[in-house]
C-alpha cells in the first residue's frame, strides 16, 4: 500500500516535472558533427601541449560555419550580410574632435589609398569578425566562416556575391542605399570636417588604456542617438579600434591597415565565367512598422515554433543566421517562397537598422507565445508622436500614453519634470500606502490612497504624487483633517503644497482622494488586471477593492463578499514605486 | 555506459587518446544537448552555444579527468551546468520568469498539492509555457547530480537500475539522492513561486 502511494506521488511529480522535457530544441546535428571535430582538434592540442595553441578561432566556428546548402539560405545569408555593410558603412563615418592629439590620429586615414579592418556587430567574441578590403568606392567583404565573398560598388549601389562552392554569382541592386560618399575612405576622410559642422558632439579624452598589449589613447565623441570611442596607439597615433553605439546596435572596427597591397582583381564586379547568375532586389530605405510586424510573425511562426525570440536586436540576428537560414531551408515550400520570406526577414531588420523613432525601442516578448492578446512584446515612439506604439503578442498595435506603457521609461519629456523626477531619484519622500478603491454604481473607481511617510526630506513645502493611470484625476488631498493645495505640473503628475508643520514623519497620514472610469484596468477573461503603482516611493502597499451595492459587479469566489483584498504587500525588500499588476476576480452580477 | 566503459575512455582521455575523446562525443553529445536545452527552452542558439561552451572546456581538462571522482556523465553535466548558470547570469531580462511568477501566484487550486505531488496539476496548467519556465527556472538553481538525476528519471523516464549504471552507484544509493533531489527542487519551486515582492491574495 505504502508503495502505491509512493508510486502515485512519483507519477505526479513527474507530471509536474516533464513539463521540461517539452517543445524542446532537436539536436542539430550538423553542428554536432562540426562540434566533433573542432572539439577533438581542442582535445588533442591540449592533450600533446598541455596549453592550448588553436587561439579562438574554435569558439567561434560552429554556427558560421554550419551555412548554408540550398541558394535560398544563402540569399538569406547575403542579406545579413548586406544589413551588415550598410552598419558598417554608416559607422565608420562619424566625426570626432579636431584637436591635435586627434589630427595625429587621423593622419594615416587621410592619407590613406586602401584599408582593410574587421567589423564585429553585437558583442566581442559571440558573433563573426566580418572582414573588409577597401579600394576607392569598392569594398570585398567577407564573413568568418562563410565560404563566398561580397563586392560592394557605392557609385552604382550593387552588389555582387559569389557563392564559391556552388559557383552562383548573386547581383543585388541596392535600391534606395542612403547617401553616403562613394569614395569610401572619402567617408573615413570627412571625420574632421563633419565634425566641425555638427554642433550636438561633445568629446571626452579617455584615460589610456592597453589594447591587444599597445598602449592607447581614447577619444569619445557623443551625440544624441548614440556615441564613438576611437582608441589610437599612444606612440604611433595609429587608429587601433573604434566602437560605436548607435541606437541600440554596437559596432566595433579593429585591426585596421592602412595602405596594405591589394590586388585590384579582388574588386571586380565581373561574375566569373563558371559561375551562374541570379539577380535580386532589396529596397533599403528603412522598414515600415508593418514590415516590421510581419518579420516577428515568421519569426515565431516560422523560426521560433511559435514562440517570439530572445531578442530582437540585429546583433542577436546576426548571430543566429545560420538557424534562421537553416530553419527556412527546412520548409516544405517553393524557392521563390523561401525567397520571399527572406526579403521579409530583410524588411524587418531595416525597421530597427535605419529605426527613426525617438529614444530607445524596447522588447519585452521572449518566451511570449504567438497570438497571446494580452501581452506587450514591444514597444517604441515613432518620430514626433507623443505616444507610444505598442505591439502585443496577437501582433495587434495599440497607442499608448507613456505612462500607459508595460514598464516605465526614461523619455524626453520626463527629464523635463525634473523637480519631480528629483523627488523619485533621490527617494526624498518614502511611505507605506494602502489603498481603498470603490467601484461605484456609475461605471468609475473612486480611490482613497492612504500615505503614511516613512521618510521625507528636511523642511519639505512640496511633494510631487503621480497616479497610476493615464485617465485618473486627482480630486483632493487632505493631512490632518485640512485640505491640502495642489496642482497639475504634467498629465497625471501633481504637485502638493504640504503644510510643514503639519507634518510628522511616520504619524502623518495623508490621503489622496482620485479617480477614474473602470474601463481604465485591463479586461482579462477572469476580471480585470490592475496596475500597482504607488503614488510616490514606497516600502509597502495593500490594495483593497469596495463593491458598492449597486455597482453591478460581484466577487467571482464568493459573491456574497464586498470587500476584496487583491494585493498585500506589507514589507518589500526595497522601495519602489512600480511592483506589477495583480488579478482582480470580479464578474456581472446577473 | 557500462563500468568498464567507463574506464577505458577514462584510462584514454589521460593518455590523451583521439579516440576515447570521439566515444565518449559519441557516447554523450545528444544526451547533453537534449538536457541543456530542457533548461533553456526555445532557443536553439544558446542551447548550442552552451554545448560547445562545455565540450571545449571538458577538451581542456580531459586529461585531468578522475573516474575516482563520479562517472563521465557526472564529470561532463557538471560543466554543462556551470555554462548553464553563466547563460542564466548574462541574460539581463527575466521579464519572463516574473511574468511565470505571476501566473502562478494567480492560479487557482490546490498548488502545494501540486508541488508535493499529493496532487496532479490540471492539464491546462501541465502544458503552459509558464510552469515549464517555472521548473526549468528551479531546475537550474539545483546541484549538477540533482538535475541529472530528475531527469533521467522524471523526464526520461530511466529505471533506477539504469541511473544506477549510468551513474556508477547503486540502486539503494540512487533511491536516497532522487528523495533528497526531489525535496530540494520543492524547495526552490516553492522559494521562487514566492519571491515576488508581495503576496498577492485573491481572497481577503
Amino acid at each position: 500500500m505504502k508503495f502505491d502511494k509512493r508510486k502515485n506521488s512519483d507519477e505526479k511529480f513527474c507530471s509536474l516535472l516533464s513539463t521540461v522535457g517539452r517543445k524542446t530544441v532537436a539536436p542539430d546535428r550538423e553542428f554536432l558533427n562540426k562540434l566533433r571535430e573542432d572539439s577533438t582538434k581542442k582535445f588533442e592540442a591540449s592533450a600533446s601541449n598541455g596549453s592550448e595553441h588553436l587561439g579562438e578561432s574554435i569558439h567561434t566556428v560552429s554556427i558560421w560555419r554550419t551555412i548554408m546548402k540550398s541558394p535560398i539560405t544563402k540569399l538569406a545569408a547575403a542579406v545579413v550580410i548586406i544589413t551588415g555593410v550598410l552598419i558598417g558603412l554608416h559607422f565608420v563615418g562619424n566625426p570626432l574632435a579636431p584637436t591635435v592629439t586627434w589630427a595625429e590620429v587621423i593622419q594615416p586615414i587621410l592619407n590613406a589609398q586602401t584599408a582593410e579592418f574587421d567589423i564585429i556587430i553585437g558583442e566581442e567574441g559571440k558573433g563573426p569578425v566580418i572582414h573588409d578590403m577597401v579600394m576607392g568606392s569598392r569594398i570585398r567583404r567577407t564573413v568568418e566562416g562563410i565560404d563566398q565573398a561580397v563586392i560592394i560598388d557605392l557609385e552604382t549601389s550593387k552588389v555582387l556575391t559569389l557563392l564559391k562552392q556552388s559557383k552562383t554569382a548573386l547581383y543585388l541592386d541596392l535600391k534606395n542605399l542612403p547617401k553616403i560618399p562613394e569614395n569610401y575612405l572619402e567617408r573615413l576622410q570627412n571625420l574632421v570636417s563633419v565634425l566641425e559642422n555638427e554642433p550636438n558632439y561633445v568629446i571626452e579624452e579617455l584615460a589610456e588604456k592597453q589594447i591587444d598589449g599597445r598602449r592607447c589613447v581614447g577619444f569619445l565623441a557623443r551625440r544624441p542617438k548614440g556615441e564613438v570611442i576611437i582608441w589610437a596607439d599612444s606612440q604611433t597615433a595609429l587608429p587601433i579600434r573604434i566602437e560605436q553605439r548607435e541606437h541600440q546596435m554596437t559596432v566595433i572596427c579593429k585591426n585596421f591597415e592602412f595602405d596594405p597591397q591589394i590586388d585590384e582583381t579582388l574588386f571586380s564586379m565581373d561574375v566569373p565565367e563558371d559561375y551562374t547568375l541570379q539577380e535580386q532586389q532589396i529596397d533599403l530605405k528603412a522598414g515600415t512598422e508593418e514590415e516590421f510586424i510581419e518579420g516577428l510573425r515568421i519569426r515565431a511562426e516560422v523560426i521560433g515554433d511559435g514562440v517570439f525570440p530572445e531578442d530582437v536586436s540585429i546583433g542577436y540576428y546576426i548571430k543566429n543566421v545560420a538557424r534562421v537560414s537553416g530553419k527556412l531551408n527546412t520548409l516544405n515550400i517553393s524557392d521563390s517562397e523561401k525567397g520571399a520570406l527572406g526579403m521579409k526577414l530583410a524588411r524587418h531588420l531595416l525597421f530597427l537598422r535605419f529605426f527613426e523613432g525617438e529614444g530607445k525601442w524596447h522588447w519585452a516578448g521572449c518566451g511570449v507565445e504567438l497570438g497571446d492578446e494580452e501581452t506587450p512584446i514591444f514597444w517604441y515612439r515613432p518620430k514626433d508622436s507623443e505616444t507610444w506604439r505598442v505591439i502585443y503578442g496577437d501582433l495587434h498595435v495599440e497607442d499608448a500614453a507613456e505612462e500607459d506603457l508595460p514598464e516605465p521609461v526614461i523619455s524626453d519629456k520626463q527629464t523635463k519634470i525634473i523637480r519631480s523626477s528629483e523627488q523619485w531619484a533621490k527617494q526624498e519622500f518614502v511611505a507605506t500606502e494602502k489603498d481603498v478603491w470603490h467601484i461605484t454604481a456609475s461605471g468609475n473607481i473612486v480611490a482613497h490612497s492612504h500615505i503614511t511617510l516613512t521618510k521625507m526630506p528636511q523642511n519639505p513645502s512640496v511633494m510631487y504624487v503621480k497616479l497610476p493611470y493615464s485617465s485618473a484625476v486627482l480630486e483632493s488631498v487632505i493631512l490632518d483633517d485640512k485640505e491640502v493645495p495642489f496642482s497639475m505640473v504634467a498629465n497625471v503628475r501633481y504637485e502638493l503644497e504640504l503644510p510643514a508643520e503639519n507634518l510628522l514623519e511616520g504619524l502623518t497620514p495623508i490621503e489622496c482622494i482620485w479617480s477614474m472610469p473602470l474601463e481604465a484596468l485591463v479586461k482579462v477573461d477572469y476580471g480585470y488586471r490592475i496596475r500597482l503603482q504607488g503614488l510616490i516611493p514606497v516600502e509597502g502597499f495593500v490594495l483593497t477593492i469596495v463593491l458598492e451595492p449597486d455597482c453591478g459587479f460581484e466577487y467571482t469566489k464568493d459573491p456574497s463578499q464586498t470587500q476584496i483584498t487583491p494585493f498585500r504587500g506589507d514589507e518589500f525588500s526595497s522601495i519602489v514605486m512600480d511592483f506589477g499588476s495583480c488579478g482582480l476576480l470580479i464578474r456581472k452580477r446577473n | 555506459m557500462n563500468k568498464q566503459a567507463n574506464t577505458e575512455i577514462a584510462d584514454g582521455l589521460q593518455q590523451g587518446n583521439r579516440d576515447a575523446w570521439l566515444r565518449l562525443y559519441d557516447q554523450y553529445a545528444e544526451k547533453l544537448w537534449c538536457n541543456v536545452a530542457r533548461l533553456m527552452a526555445h532557443d536553439p542558439a544558446s542551447v548550442a552555444d552552451v554545448v560547445q561552451e562545455t565540450f571545449i572546456a571538458a577538451a581542456r581538462s580531459a586529461k585531468n579527468f578522475n573516474p575516482r571522482r563520479g562517472s563521465l556523465w557526472t564529470w561532463l553535466w557538471a560543466i554543462a551546468k556551470r555554462q548553464v548558470a553563466l547563460h542564466y547570469r548574462k541574460r539581463t531580462s527575466n521579464a519572463f520568469i516574473a511574468r511565470a511568477q505571476q501566473w502562478w501566484s494567480l492560479l487557482d487550486g490546490q498548488k502545494s498539492d501540486w508541488i508535493e505531488g499529493r496532487e496532479k496539476p490540471p492539464a491546462e496548467v501541465l502544458e503552459s509555457a509558464e510552469l515549464a519556465a517555472l521548473v526549468r527556472y528551479a531546475l537550474a538553481e539545483l546541484p549538477a547530480e540533482y538535475q541529472t538525476l530528475l531527469m533521467a528519471k522524471y523526464v526520461d523516464g530511466l529505471a533506477i537500475e539504469d541511473i544506477a549504471e549510468e551513474t556508477n552507484g547503486s540502486s539503494v544509493a540512487i533511491h536516497s539522492k532522487l528523495a533528497r533531489a526531489r525535496k530540494s527542487f520543492r524547495r526552490v519551486f516553492k522559494r521562487l513561486t514566492h519571491s515576488t515582492p508581495g503576496i498577492w491574495e485573491i481572497t481577503p
